[in-house]
């Protein structure tokens, strides 16, 4: 798991803001398409405030804004399969595990730590 | 392997100091910056609440934004010490990556 | 500010890398305008790319890059046209980027 000759580099992503209080929820998906296109290894966990992305049914347009969860559906599709939402954050916050907008891990602040310690770069945003 | 974590945030107010205590782990140092520098006053509780062992995790404050802010040297509990910003930069080069939570 | 003008004269604006400024402007007529402007001819087979990038855009929000495009092309036609060469030979150059432009999508953002 950690980087290699080839210029793979290990990037974690710690999403942990809501889709849309703010521009940070999105900036963080934008990096880790990006980083996907340049063939990075990526992981995607969303912690803290970051699981409420994971709300199923957003109906951005109603506030003029775009689904954020319909762009998260998409990351299976950039190849990014390393997506973990934090257990305790979704407790904490009324959230269940089998009733997310898209297919993620499951993850507790061993897994977190772990992840953290095999990354190269980690951002947190 | 181990990661330098900065907050810059008081826990009163965020959830950043938390989130940080979960995932550090031996080895680490957290470096209160900005106004997570108030956190000097309850870093302990706060981590004895959550069941974090503080004695592994080396714990540092930054001297300009400690002082900016009133406080100084003397104020800090024995467990945490300050650093100026070539220190800073000597813990960013000593640990294998930085998370900031900010 | 440039624009595309059609057979009917009306007059589409684009942004300065050829990209609809309104997406709503878009319609067959618009995409056969900007495929010829990139001397294209549309066929059954662009068609059917145009017609999954739209629908890419419409479940994501996003324009695909060049890995999703091929990833989704895939799943949804076959590995046979799920491939880059396939593309390649449709939308000449980059066909995320060329793609998008026809199809009446934003610039993708992850492409070059």
């Amino acid at each position: 798991m950690t980087s290699n000759a080839s210029g793979r580099k290990n990037l974690t992503f710690i999403s942990r803001r809501s889709p849309y209080g703010s521009g940070y929820a999105k900036a963080c998906l934008d990096m880790v398409l990006s980083a996907a296109v340049f063939d990075q290894h990526v992981t995607l966990v969303f912690m803290d405030d970051g699981v409420l992305q994971l709300q199923p049914n957003q109906q951005a347009g109603d506030i003029h804004a775009k689904d954020l969860s319909a762009a998260l559906a998409a990351l299976p599709l950039y190849d990014v399969d390393n997506v973990y939402a934090d257990r305790d954050s979704l407790t904490r916050r009324g959230m269940f595990s089998d009733q997310l907008a898209i297919e993620v891990r499951l993850c507790d602040a061993d897994k977190i730590a772990e992840i953290i310690r095999q990354s190269d770069v980690v951002f947190t945003l | 392997m181990t990661t330098l974590h900065t907050v810059n945030k008081h826990s009163l107010n965020s959830d950043l100091l938390t989130s940080c205590l979960r995932v550090a782990r031996g080895g680490d140092c957290i470096l209160l910056i900005e106004d997570g520098i108030y956190n000097v006053r309850t870093l302990e509780d706060l981590a004895a609440r959550q069941g974090c062992e503080l004695s592994g995790l080396q714990c540092c404050v930054l001297h300009d934004d400690l002082t900016a802010r009133g406080l100084a040297e003397k104020d800090l509990p024995d467990f945490i010490s300050a650093v100026d910003q070539a220190g800073f930069v000597a813990l960013a080069c000593a640990h294998r990556q930085s998370v900031h939570w900010f | 500010m440039s624009s595309l003008l059609l057979k009917d004269q009306r007059r589409i604006d684009l942004d300065e890398d050829g990209y609809l400024r309104c997406l709503e402007d878009w319609d067959e007529d618009v995409a056969a305008g900007l495929a010829s402007a990139a001397s294209l001819q549309l066929s059954a087979a662009h068609w059917e790319i145009i017609i999954l990038l739209r629908e890419f855009y419409a479940a994501h929000g996003l324009s695909p890059a060049m890995r999703a495009l091929v990833k989704f092309t895939s799943r949804k036609l076959g590995p046979d046209k799920g491939r880059s060469v396939y593309l390649m030979t449709l939308f000449p150059g980059n066909p995320a980027l060329l793609g998008a432009k026809i199809a009446g999508l934003p610039r993708p953002e992850n492409c070059f």
